[in-house]
């Protein structure tokens, strides 16, 4: 049987991001490349079974699907979906959830908190609405869960909305646990190797982040909404900023020793994140940066550090632009300013002379004055104190909530 | 029934330790545990396997039975897996329809796009019925269109096929189809997502000639039981149609993948 090739209509175009989503483009794009070539690809198939069948029904099948094609609202675009199971695979695989679970359960709260946000913004701008959201994410985060939540459910809006940056966010987050997994495994004993075929696994997809850096305290940080959500919502960006924190210190922490002594010193490290959670650091002024966290990992796997570094500011980009519906009204304003974003980050070849040249790092960056987040070291090691005292989860997020409904 | 119902739950325990060595995959496939699909391949590079029991009680012109199935999928390309499986039936001599105890069955699945705010998702499926069961004659091909369409967290389904069957006898048909509409729901969303609900209703032609169609309906779970594994479970009821038919059945069965 041969099966019909990937109708790839309208995919992000890392080329031409802007007119390829203008709403004249979308029209001569969207659908009718289906109509054209779906009937002839599917008529195809059929002959392979011509001998003792009857095509009558199968049309009637065909036609079912497309008249159901036809008559949707093409304007949120067509995007295949490409779904990718843990890649590659190697000895390394599931080591994070066996050797470190608290660091798996924590993860597994971050996942909630990046779905649930973006869902809430699609919704509402209200402020009590908006930190009511936050709490819920803090409440689950506080639950431990061991199952990774279904973001696709969490989020159904924005995952519909702009599969493509869905996609992108799926797997830098497959290369973020394939390096946990990688460091969490005692039986691998050259990890240079592995992060060399991991990195390359994840390079090889179009929804691949770029390793090169970018500037992100500049041209990054300068579109029309840019810091909108951190100055609409201090402590839910720092919140979220805590989650990158605790993403990137990790991975020094990993590469501090055998996965019993991760487990050891990744415990003041959680208690650390957990005082960000209790207490969001809103005096940070930008997300912390792999370098600041994890500078041993970002000296020795340069790439991975700059993807990290890339996805979080890619996830900033996509909540300023959720914050501001006076400039994205519609659902169609939005899914235009997020996809003329994520073609920057998904260039590969950022070079002195192609269209996004502006948009690479020029000099080593600046960090703002002011308070910046400690690296993992220096909290594991004691040098970096933390933001409150540990004490019971319930309690705090039900003060939270008590100060909340006030 | 009684001695049915108590082979069907050994048989399901002796699947449930293998739990603890599988992966998850969410996708709707028939079977896991009604008949409804979603248009969505398993991921690119997933092997999954899916395994159950199942038993058709009170049928009026047969015994009660017992079902075991088990399918083996792969996610060769990216939005793309394929599959082979086979059903174990006791009472294997008094199956209606083309498929028999043992068959072989071989499919593919190709899903076209993502579901977005405006279209559905879109998927094709081909599978073929190899007869290397008990009783069984002839090479059966179904081909089946599948739409996915979701309003806020309810997802809607659509799967509509055909089926193409050979070496039948005279008395029946060469053809039959089968239509499902359904839907599903995450209960607890967006807080808790382990658990979906699952609810459709089914047309399906019968085989045989100057014979009405059968109608039913069917409700089930999937449950996330581990990062790696679903469990679902399911029951449902042919309700109209020929004398033949399965008034009450169940479903339950473990997914997995690596």
């Amino acid at each position: 049987m041969r099966i019909p090739a990937p109708i790839k209509v309208l995919e992000c175009d890392k080329h031409a991001p802007v007119p390829q989503f203008s709403s004249d483009a979308r029209q001569r794009h969207l659908p009718f490349p289906v109509q054209n070539s779906a009937p002839h690809k599917l008529k195809r198939c059929t002959t392979q079974y011509r001998i003792g069948l009857q095509l009558t029904s199968l049309r009637n099948i065909i036609a079912v699907l497309l008249l159901t094609l036809l008559s949707s609202n093409a304007s949120a675009g067509w995007v295949t979906r490409d779904q990718h199971w843990v890649s590659p695979r190697g000895s390394w695989n599931w080591s994070m959830s066996k050797n470190l679970p608290q660091l798996y359960r924590e993860l597994n709260g971050i996942a909630f908190g990046h779905a649930h946000l973006a869902e809430t913004l699609l919704k509402t701008q209200d402020l009590s609405e908006v930190e009511k959201g936050r709490l819920e994410i803090l409440d689950f985060i506080f639950s431990s869960p061991s199952v990774p939540p279904d973001e696709e459910q969490i989020a159904p809006t924005l995952i519909r909305l702009v599969w493509e940056a869905q996609k992108t966010f799926n797997w830098a987050h497959t290369l973020h646990t394939n390096l946990y997994d990688l460091f969490a495994a005692d039986n691998v004993q050259d990890k240079e190797a592995g992060y060399r075929e991991i990195l390359s696994t994840y390079l090889s997809k179009s929804e691949a982040i770029t390793p090169h850096p970018l500037d992100h305290m500049g041209k990054l940080s300068s579109f029309p909404e840019s810091h909108a959500f951190k100055s609409k919502f201090p402590k839910f960006t720092t919140q979220i900023w805590a989650y990158h924190w605790l993403q990137a210190g990790t991975y020094d922490v990993q590469l501090a020793g055998d996965s019993s002594k991760q487990r050891e010193l990744l415990k003041p490290v959680i208690a650390h994140y957990h005082g960000y959670l209790r207490n969001p650091p809103v005096e940070w002024q930008f997300m912390p940066m792999m370098h600041e966290a994890a500078p041993e990992f970002s000296k020795r796997f340069p790439e991975a550090a700059a993807i990290f570094d890339n996805l979080h500011m890619l996830h900033d980009n996509i909540d300023d632009i959720l914050s501001r519906p006076d400039l994205y009204p519609t659902m169609d304003d939005k899914r235009s300013a997020i996809l003329k974003i994520l073609p920057i980050f998904l260039h590969k070849n950022h070079s002195p002379q192609d269209q996004y040249a502006a948009y690479d790092q020029k000099q080593m960056m600046k960090m703002p004055s002011g308070s910046r987040p400690p690296s993992a070291r220096e909290v594991f090691e004691g040098k970096a104190s933390a933001k409150i005292p540990a004490r019971d989860h319930k309690a705090h997020l039900k003060e939270q909530k008590r100060k909340h409904h006030e | 029934m009684s001695k049915l119902f108590v082979l069907m739950i050994s048989v399901f325990v002796l699947i449930v330790p293998l739990a603890s060595y599988a992966l998850d995959h969410k996708n709707l496939d028939e079977g896991r545990p009604t008949r409804l699909e979603d248009p969505y391949a398993i991921a690119n590079g997933e092997l999954a396997i899916e395994a159950g029991v199942g038993g058709d009680f009170s049928r009026r012109q047969a015994t009660d039975r017992a079902a075991f199935p088990i399918q083996i999928l792969y996610g060769a390309f990216a939005n793309f897996h394929a599959g082979i499986g086979s059903t174990i039936l006791t009472s294997p001599r008094d199956n209606p329809g083309f498929a028999r105890s043992g068959d072989l069955e071989a499919f593919a699945l190709y899903n076209f796009n993502q579901e977005t705010l405006g279209l559905p998702a879109f998927g094709l499926e081909v599978g073929a019925n190899i007869p290397t069961g008990i009783d069984s004659s002839g090479v059966d091909v179904e081909i089946k269109g599948l739409i996915a369409k979701s309003i806020g967290r309810l997802g809607l389904h659509l799967n509509a096929s055909h089926v193409f069957a050979t070496g039948t006898k005279a008395s029946d048909k060469n053809d039959q189809h089968r239509l499902v509409l359904g839907s599903t729901y995450p209960l607890g969303a967006p807080r808790y997502t382990r658990l979906t609900a699952i609810v459709d209703a089914f047309v399906t032609g019968s085989t045989a000639k100057d014979i009405s169609a059968t109608y039913g309906a069917e409700l089930g779970f999937r449950y996330q039981l581990t990062p790696r594994t679903v469990l679902d479970a399911g029951l449902g009821s042919e309700f109209s149609g020929p004398a033949g038919r399965t008034p009450v059945f169940v479903r339950a069965g473990l997914s997995f993948g690596y």
